[in-house]
Protein backbone atom coordinates (compact mmCIF):
# COMPACT_ATOMS: atom_id res chain seq x y z
CA UNK A 1 0.00 0.00 0.00
CA UNK A 2 2.90 2.35 0.71
CA UNK A 3 4.03 1.68 -2.85
CA UNK A 4 0.58 2.67 -4.14
CA UNK A 5 0.77 5.92 -2.18
CA UNK A 6 4.24 6.64 -3.56
CA UNK A 7 3.00 6.13 -7.12
CA UNK A 8 -0.16 8.14 -6.51
CA UNK A 9 1.85 11.02 -5.03
CA UNK A 10 3.64 11.57 -8.34
CA UNK A 11 0.30 12.60 -9.92
CA UNK A 12 -0.45 15.23 -7.28
CA UNK A 13 0.48 18.81 -8.26
CA UNK A 14 3.52 19.93 -6.37
CA UNK A 15 2.04 22.53 -3.98
CA UNK A 16 -0.78 20.17 -3.05
CA UNK A 17 1.71 17.36 -2.56
CA UNK A 18 3.86 19.58 -0.39
CA UNK A 19 0.95 20.34 1.94
CA UNK A 20 -0.22 16.69 2.05
CA UNK A 21 3.34 15.54 2.77
CA UNK A 22 3.89 18.05 5.55
CA UNK A 23 0.49 17.33 7.12
CA UNK A 24 -0.09 13.63 6.58
CA UNK A 25 3.44 12.21 6.33
CA UNK A 26 5.56 14.60 8.38
CA UNK A 27 2.75 15.18 10.85
CA UNK A 28 2.90 18.98 11.03
CA UNK A 29 -0.12 20.92 12.25
CA UNK A 30 -2.01 23.23 9.88
CA UNK A 31 -0.54 26.23 11.70
CA UNK A 32 2.98 24.88 11.26
CA UNK A 33 2.40 24.24 7.54
CA UNK A 34 1.12 27.79 7.07
CA UNK A 35 4.28 29.05 8.73
CA UNK A 36 6.65 26.87 6.71
CA UNK A 37 5.03 27.68 3.35
CA UNK A 38 3.92 31.21 4.23
CA UNK A 39 0.34 30.61 3.15
CA UNK A 40 -2.99 31.40 4.79
CA UNK A 41 -5.05 28.82 6.72
CA UNK A 42 -7.69 28.98 3.97
CA UNK A 43 -5.11 28.41 1.23
CA UNK A 44 -3.60 25.55 3.22
CA UNK A 45 -7.00 23.87 3.50
CA UNK A 46 -7.68 24.27 -0.23
CA UNK A 47 -4.33 22.71 -1.15
CA UNK A 48 -4.85 19.93 1.43
CA UNK A 49 -8.35 19.28 0.12
CA UNK A 50 -7.28 19.07 -3.50
CA UNK A 51 -4.21 16.97 -2.70
CA UNK A 52 -6.08 14.46 -0.53
CA UNK A 53 -8.91 14.31 -3.08
CA UNK A 54 -6.48 13.52 -5.89
CA UNK A 55 -4.80 10.86 -3.76
CA UNK A 56 -8.16 9.33 -2.87
CA UNK A 57 -9.06 9.16 -6.54
CA UNK A 58 -5.76 7.46 -7.41
CA UNK A 59 -5.99 5.05 -4.45
CA UNK A 60 -9.67 4.19 -4.96
CA UNK A 61 -8.95 0.92 -6.82
CA UNK A 62 -6.85 -0.19 -3.83
CA UNK A 63 -9.61 0.26 -1.25
CA UNK A 64 -11.67 -2.66 -2.51
CA UNK A 65 -8.85 -5.14 -2.14
CA UNK A 66 -7.36 -3.94 1.15
CA UNK B 1 -12.47 28.03 -0.90
CA UNK B 2 -15.42 28.10 1.46
CA UNK B 3 -18.78 27.31 -0.06
CA UNK B 4 -21.66 29.38 1.11
CA UNK B 5 -24.47 26.99 1.77
CA UNK B 6 -27.85 28.10 0.56
CA UNK B 7 -30.12 28.68 3.51
CA UNK B 8 -32.83 26.10 4.10
CA UNK B 9 -31.69 23.99 1.18
CA UNK B 10 -30.26 20.60 1.77
CA UNK B 11 -26.71 19.92 0.69
CA UNK B 12 -26.13 18.25 -2.62
CA UNK B 13 -23.35 15.70 -2.93
CA UNK B 14 -21.00 17.99 -4.83
CA UNK B 15 -21.19 20.56 -2.03
CA UNK B 16 -20.70 17.86 0.60
CA UNK B 17 -17.58 16.60 -1.17
CA UNK B 18 -16.17 20.14 -1.27
CA UNK B 19 -16.72 20.47 2.48
CA UNK B 20 -15.03 17.21 3.52
CA UNK B 21 -11.63 18.66 4.36
CA UNK B 22 -13.10 21.64 6.19
CA UNK B 23 -15.23 19.16 8.14
CA UNK B 24 -12.22 17.01 9.07
CA UNK B 25 -10.24 20.15 9.94
CA UNK B 26 -12.98 21.38 12.24
CA UNK B 27 -13.24 24.51 10.10
CA UNK B 28 -16.99 24.44 9.43
CA UNK B 29 -19.41 26.70 11.23
CA UNK B 30 -21.79 24.87 13.53
CA UNK B 31 -24.63 25.33 11.04
CA UNK B 32 -22.57 24.05 8.11
CA UNK B 33 -21.39 21.09 10.16
CA UNK B 34 -24.97 20.20 11.01
CA UNK B 35 -26.02 20.39 7.33
CA UNK B 36 -23.02 18.28 6.38
CA UNK B 37 -23.73 15.59 8.97
CA UNK B 38 -27.40 15.58 8.03
CA UNK B 39 -26.44 14.95 4.43
CA UNK B 40 -24.04 12.14 5.42
CA UNK B 41 -26.80 10.47 7.41
CA UNK B 42 -28.95 10.09 4.31
CA UNK B 43 -26.25 9.65 1.65
CA UNK B 44 -24.33 6.35 1.55
CA UNK B 45 -22.23 7.62 -1.36
CA UNK B 46 -20.88 10.63 0.53
CA UNK B 47 -20.42 8.53 3.69
CA UNK B 48 -18.31 6.13 1.65
CA UNK B 49 -16.39 9.04 0.12
CA UNK B 50 -15.59 10.42 3.57
CA UNK B 51 -14.50 6.95 4.71
CA UNK B 52 -12.17 6.81 1.70
CA UNK B 53 -10.71 10.22 2.52
CA UNK B 54 -10.07 9.03 6.08
CA UNK B 55 -8.49 5.84 4.70
CA UNK B 56 -6.34 7.92 2.34
CA UNK B 57 -5.09 9.99 5.28
CA UNK B 58 -4.36 6.85 7.31
CA UNK B 59 -2.53 5.11 4.46
CA UNK B 60 -0.55 8.23 3.59
CA UNK B 61 0.43 8.50 7.24
CA UNK B 62 2.13 5.12 7.04
CA UNK B 63 4.51 6.37 4.34
CA UNK B 64 7.78 7.64 5.76
CA UNK B 65 9.54 10.65 4.24
CA UNK B 66 12.30 8.29 3.08
CA UNK B 67 9.74 6.33 1.06
CA UNK B 68 9.11 9.23 -1.30
CA UNK B 69 10.47 8.60 -4.73
CA UNK B 70 13.60 10.28 -5.94
CA UNK B 71 11.52 12.23 -8.47
CA UNK B 72 9.34 13.56 -5.69
CA UNK B 73 12.35 14.63 -3.65
CA UNK B 74 13.86 16.39 -6.66
CA UNK B 75 10.60 18.27 -7.23
CA UNK B 76 10.47 19.27 -3.57
CA UNK B 77 13.98 20.59 -3.79
CA UNK B 78 13.13 22.60 -6.90
CA UNK B 79 9.97 23.91 -5.31
CA UNK B 80 11.82 24.91 -2.19
CA UNK B 81 14.50 26.71 -4.18
CA UNK B 82 11.86 28.56 -6.20
CA UNK B 83 10.05 29.47 -3.02
CA UNK B 84 13.28 30.75 -1.45
CA UNK B 85 14.03 32.75 -4.58
CA UNK B 86 10.54 34.26 -4.66
CA UNK B 87 10.73 35.05 -0.99
CA UNK B 88 14.16 36.67 -1.31
CA UNK B 89 13.19 38.72 -4.37
CA UNK B 90 9.91 39.78 -2.84
CA UNK B 91 8.04 38.02 -5.62
CA UNK B 92 6.21 35.76 -3.18
CA UNK B 93 2.74 34.23 -3.30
Amino acid sequence: MAQAVRLAMVDVPVWQREVVTLRDIEGLTSTEVCGVLDISEANQRVLLHRGRSRLRQRLEPEFGRA
Amino acid sequence: MRLRLPARHSLVCQQAVELMTDYLEGALSRADRRSFEKHLAICPGCSEYLAQIRATIAITGRVTPDDLTEQTRVEFTELFRRWQHERDTGDGR
